[in-house]
């Protein structure tokens, strides 16, 4: 975990875990598995002029079907968080092993950089978990600038 | 699996990618399913969580512009039908939001499919580009508003891949 509190509002009895290939992740302590988790991270594309959430959401479903089992994207629409912030969302789903997973990409437009909100939702419990996972998706703050991810 | 002992789950795919009927038996407690559809080679055994993503693919369900948020539209079964395909007597009588709305052409219906069970059904018509439209019996409520009496009345909202895929995981994957 870092200093930096997560920047998004956690449903109750979800906590923080560790950061994993630079990603901060937020879970269930406990529950079936797989279980759902929050992933957070700044994009950094390095481009010039940087793209917009649109634009990393066109790179995404270009790259999503290559690298997933039987990967569908079911939606795309644009959105806000709860503080004004743009957000372009994708919603897709395919199999890990021998579960579905249902998932949602937030590209968030925040001063000067783009972040990376992702869900990750068991297919099996999506109708439960979703209302839980937006709302905590929807939360996003923007975290302070040279604030280390 | 033990026969007779699931719920059926039957779908009717009228116009998409793969036409015709098909059925899925759950089995909650072995958490699978026994899956027929149009487009799938044979029957097949499944995990119940899978069974959402094999609807999905076999109606085309995918991302599409959302349709302005409209509200409800009264109509009789056929004239609904001829709305959602176009046609311009049909659509010379709808609200004006609606028929900036509606298609043109029935070539824009990309997909008419109807999921079905003892207790709920889902009638689903994609018009690509001027979204998806999910037609249900009116509500009698609402009928009496309109001031329209009549058998076989439909209400037409606009939805979204996204809350029709809600409705597929909860159908098929309930009480996980």
């Amino acid at each position: 975990m870092t200093g930096a509190p997560f920047p998004l509002r956690l449903p109750p009895r979800w906590r923080e875990g560790p950061v994993v290939d630079g990603w901060r992740t937020a879970g269930p302590v406990s529950g079936p598995r797989p279980r759902p988790a929050l992933l957070y991270r700044p994009v950094d594309s390095g481009e010039s002029p940087a793209p917009t959430p649109r634009d990393l959401g066109d790179g995404l479903c270009a790259r999503l079907p290559g690298g997933y089992v039987d990967l569908l994207v079911l939606d795309r629409s644009d959105t806000a968080c709860r503080d004004g912030h743009p957000a372009h969302r994708v919603l897709s789903t395919h199999l890990s092993g021998v579960d579905s997973l249902t998932t949602e990409h937030w590209f968030v437009a925040g001063t000067g950089r783009v972040h990376l909100l992702v869900a990750v939702l068991p297919t099996a419990r999506y109708a439960v978990l979703a209302p839980l996972a937006e709302r905590a998706l929807r939360s996003f703050r923007e975290p302070p600038p040279g604030e280390a991810p | 699996m033990t026969p007779g002992a699931g719920t059926a789950v039957r779908l009717r795919v009228l116009v998409g990618p793969h036409q015709g009927d098909g059925c899925a038996v759950l089995d909650r407690d072995a958490r699978c399913a026994v899956v027929s559809l149009p487009g799938l080679a044979g029957v097949r055994r499944t995990a119940l969580d899978a069974v959402p993503g094999w609807v999905a693919a076999c109606v085309g369900l995918g991302p599409r512009p959302a349709a302005a948020p409209l509200g409800t539209l009264v109509a009789g079964r056929a004239e609904a039908d001829a709305l959602l395909s176009g046609h311009p007597g049909a659509l010379a009588g709808a609200p004006a939001p609606w028929r900036a709305a509606l298609p043109t052409s029935s070539n824009e219906v990309l997909a008419h499919w109807t999921l079905w069970t003892a207790e709920y059904a889902l009638e689903i018509v994609d018009t690509g580009r001027c979204g998806l439209w999910h037609l249900h019996p009116a509500d009698p409520a609402l009928v009496a508003a309109e001031g329209t009496i009549g058998e076989d009345l439909v209400a037409i909202q606009p939805t979204t891949a996204t809350q029709v895929w809600r409705v597929l995981c909860a159908v098929f994957c309930p009480d996980q």
